[in-house]
């Protein structure tokens, strides 16, 4: 053996030894007590999910708060506070029953009266989410204390999908019927049914959670506390993870420290992803020259999807293949990779009647994205650089969230824009939403681009009433492929949200997205 | 004759009226729109619209504004839907958090500031003050966030003497134990904030002093023979001071800028973060609940600056 194969061995075995030993601890028992620290980017607005759309409310209060189901790693649903479920033939009937003995953390029994309210009387009137998704139900029976039945109007597809969202966590009917739930108290000082129960909450520094003695899952949780560390700077976050001030940095990892922690000893890197979005132009299909397809199919293939991957995101992403993220179930693998074609995407522009004038130039677009999201400044200045090449001029137009936003959705004021629409779980609501005539509204998160397509429509209103998973499956790479065809977004790069945390924890990320995070099962090695 | 404080302070009425009106109506015609925060992207039109009557943005502006002017008579400053608490309170809770900062800045910085700016006024020619002197304003020209992050890399995470963020640890320390670690939380981002504040404090008490040594009372009190450092720090310094505290007191409001940034980098649980996200999610009520106390707070500070003229130099009199 030759001194270099001896070199390979030894690093070899090195690298195997320490990592055969860390493999081996998820076998172990789990252990009682210990505190999980998470950071938080910013305070969570309310501790009431039902009342949020912001991650801050989701992360923290889908430990106090329960919803029906919740999914294992594939997204497949399991139970939660429902304990098992049917659905009627025609898709419109869903049963669901109950967990028994379960108590709210002020000791008053939970039963179906407080589903009913929650989907049936809070729901409908406060939460953001609710028309999105349960618009077509009808009513909520509960024939006995421990059996709810969803009833609706036409078929739904995706309920499963969405009942483990964490905006549809049952709340307590005794606490929040009286009154305006907006201002109820309980917002801040929640009582629910979940593992943890809120200890105290210092705004704008921490957030203390303590282990729910009283949880009707017996033995769990392990943990004695988790406890949310507000860190609004990326950098001093990821510096107290180094230090051990906290154990997890929550899905707002950049991809440079996320590189970098991969090779650090006790850190570990993930990134479950079921609602991955992607980072695509949209157009303006009112804007003279854009409504042409050629043009667009021109941008397309002038955009340097592999650099954009490479340079923003150091490799912690993918190229975008169509409007449905490669980490989603509903992705359609048949997409072909869309490599970068100069002389292709000039010729195109030839077609178009669209020549060069004395300075090089065929046309300018004003490129709108919002500025404090340094992904979408870096991908707009890669195609600033890349549309040169093909004659076209950008003028970027940054500003902040609500400015950007008002003028693209609101004003129609831009050409196009870098922005990224969430396309999970259920494709089909977000398409309806953002790419379907119903979303022609001129309302925030609407169809910005003024795209319709009778075809699309027809079949993005068939797949949310699908309830055959694999059917709907289909009607979605359907969509995919009709919208690669029309481009009326133009995907770019999958990025990811990153995760890191100490491998002193285990069972920490076992859910298929940050968004379900939980911590019922996590558990500390006492050392 | 009322006494000058008094009249002082019914002047600031009719001033902080405006200011409400003034920033209500700005923040008003800024571009943008709370609704596109507070919806969420996965919100369909109708429930924007039904947001926007109940938050009484489908109003007439001059509407709005006279129906928020009402509610602040009346001691109300809102309800902010952007994090969950009535403004009052919300501003009330951050304030303690900032004032502690400023105040440990302040003192440092002035007591730093002053002895620096001193000393370089008397030793023009020492190379070792003239090192000092080149290091404030080097200090001051560094971006406040990159020093925060700096420090931290070095004092936290490196020499692990010092914590990364927040006001205490997470431990919840009592009595001693718990100011103690209050302490330990302060160095970090008070250093950040007097890197920048020092050459103030330094460069005008140089200024100053050097025209203050230049006059004959002082050539006159070294002529007595009094000792060079009573000349200096009771003769000259005492009319020297009079213009630094005059330009700390009108820089007061802009200081509060700095500290949107320090406060987001050591995750410190004040009012400069506290004005950044409200502004970032166009949170109305807090906004202008966040313009109109800081505003009182310059006030007050510039009357309590006036009244510290008549202390440091008893000739000034207010009739």
């Amino acid at each position: 053996m030759s001194a270099r194969a001896l070199l390979a061995v030894a690093i070899g075995l090195l690298v195997i030894l320490p990592a055969a030993r860390t493999n081996a601890a998820p076998a172990a028992t789990p252990q009682r007590g210990g505190t999980l620290v998470v950071t938080l980017d910013a305070d969570p607005p309310t501790l009431n999910p039902e009342l949020s759309v912001l991650n801050q409310t989701f992360w923290t209060a889908d430990q106090i708060y329960e919803t029906l189901v919740s999914y294992d790693a594939s997204f497949k649903p399991v139970p939660r506070l429902a304990t098992g479920w049917s659905v009627s033939p025609d898709g419109k009937t869903y049963r669901f029953t109950l967990a028994r003995n379960v108590k709210w953390h002020d000791g008053v029994p939970f039963t179906s009266a407080d589903v009913q309210y929650t989907f049936g009387v809070f729901g409908p009137k406060y939460s953001p989410y609710y028309k999105t998704v349960l618009a077509a139900l009808d009513a909520v029976d509960a024939p006995d204390a421990n059996t709810v039945t969803f009833r609706f109007s036409k078929p739904n597809g995706v309920l499963l999908s969405l009942l483990g969202e964490p905006a549809f966590v049952i709340l307590p009917k005794h606490l929040f019927e009286a009154g305006d739930p907006r201002t109820n108290p309980a917002n801040n000082q929640p009582v629910g049914t979940g593992p943890f129960r809120l200890k105290e909450w210092v705004r704008g520094d921490h957030l203390t959670f303590v282990r729910n003695d009283q949880y009707y899952q017996a033995g769990l949780p392990y943990l004695d506390q988790v406890i949310y560390r507000v860190i609004p700077s990326s950098a001093s976050q990821v510096a107290a993870l180094e230090q051990g001030e906290v154990s997890m940095v929550l899905a707002t990892l950049l991809p440079n420290d996320a590189r970098r922690l991969r090779n650090t000893p006790g850190i570990k890197v993930v990134s479950p992803s079921v609602l991955a979005r992607i980072i695509g132009l949209w157009p303006n299909l009112r804007a003279e020259h854009l409504k042409q397809l050629r043009v667009r199919q021109a941008l397309s293939l002038a955009a340097d999807r592999p650099r954009m991957v490479d340079e923003i995101a150091f490799g912690e992403g993918a190229a975008a293949r169509g409007p449905v993220a490669s980490t989603s179930p509903y992705f359609d693998s048949t997409l072909p990779v869309i490599n970068r074609d100069v002389p292709a995407a000039n010729k195109l522009l030839d077609e178009a009647g669209l020549k060069r004038g004395p300075d090089g130039t065929r046309f300018t677009l004003r490129l709108r994205h919002v500025a404090s999201l340094d992904t979408f400044a870096k991908t707009a200045q890669v195609l600033k650089e890349n549309y040169a090449d093909i004659g076209v001029r950008v003028d970027i137009i940054a500003a902040e969230t609500s400015t950007t936003l008002t003028a693209i959705f609101v004003n129609s004021d831009f050409d196009v824009a870098v922005y990224s629409a969430p396309m999970g779980p259920e494709p089909g609501l977000a398409l309806t939403q953002y790419l379907s005539s119903q979303g022609l509204t001129k309302a925030f998160f609407s169809n910005a681009p003024g795209y319709q397509n009778l075809k699309v429509d027809q079949l993005i209103a068939e797949s949310v009433s699908t309830t055959d998973q694999a059917k709907r499956g289909a009607i979605y790479r359907q969509i995919q492929r009709m919208i690669m065809a029309d481009l009326p977004v133009i995907p770019l790069w999958e990025p990811r949200f990153l995760t890191a945390y100490r491998t002193d924890f285990e069972n920490v990320f076992t859910q298929p997205d940050d968004r379900y995070i939980n911590f019922t099962r996590t558990w500390h090695h006492s050392r | 004759m009322r006494p000058y404080w008094v009249r002082r302070l019914l002047q600031a009425i009719p001033l902080s009226i405006g200011v409400v009106v003034l920033t209500f109506v700005l923040i008003h015609l800024a571009p943008g729109d709370p609704i596109a925060t507070l919806a969420g992207e996965q919100s369909t039109a109708q429930y924007q619209a039904q947001l926007r009557h109940d938050l009484g943005l489908d109003r007439p502006l001059h509407v709005q504004l006279l129906r928020y002017l009402g509610s602040v008579f009346r001691g109300n400053l809102g309800y902010s839907f952007t994090f969950g608490q009535p403004v009052l309170a919300l501003i009330l809770g951050r304030t303690p958090a900032t004032l502690l900062l400023m105040g440990a800045a302040l003192v440092v910085s002035a007591v730093l500031g002053v002895w620096i700016g001193v000393e370089t006024a008397t030793h023009a020619r020492s190379p070792a003050w003239g090192v000092a002197s080149a290091a404030v304003v080097v200090s001051y020209s560094l971006p406040t966030f990159w020093v925060g992050e700096i420090l931290i890399l070095i004092f936290a995470v490196r020499l692990r003497l010092l914590p990364i963020v927040g006001m205490t640890s997470l431990a919840g320390y009592t009595g001693l134990a718990h100011w103690l670690d209050l302490g330990r939380h302060l160095i970090l981002p008070t250093v950040t904030l007097v890197s920048f504040n020092l050459a103030l404090f330094a460069r005008l008490t140089r200024a100053s002093m050097l025209e203050v040594l230049a006059q004959e009372y002082v050539v006159v009190a070294r002529a007595k023979g009094l000792p060079a450092r009573m000349v200096l720090y009771k003769h000259a310094l005492r009319s020297a001071l009079l213009p630094v505290i005059t330009v700390v007191g009108l820089n007061l409001g802009s200081m509060l800028a700095g500290f949107v940034l320090v406060e987001t980098v050591f995750g410190w649980p004040g009012l400069g973060r506290l004005t950044f996200d409200a502004v970032g999610a166009r949170d109305y009520p807090v906004i202008s609940g966040l313009f109109l106390l800081t505003s009182e707070g310059v006030i007050v500070a510039n009357l309590l600056t006036d009244l510290l003229y008549g202390f440091v130099d008893p000739r000034i009199r207010y009739a």
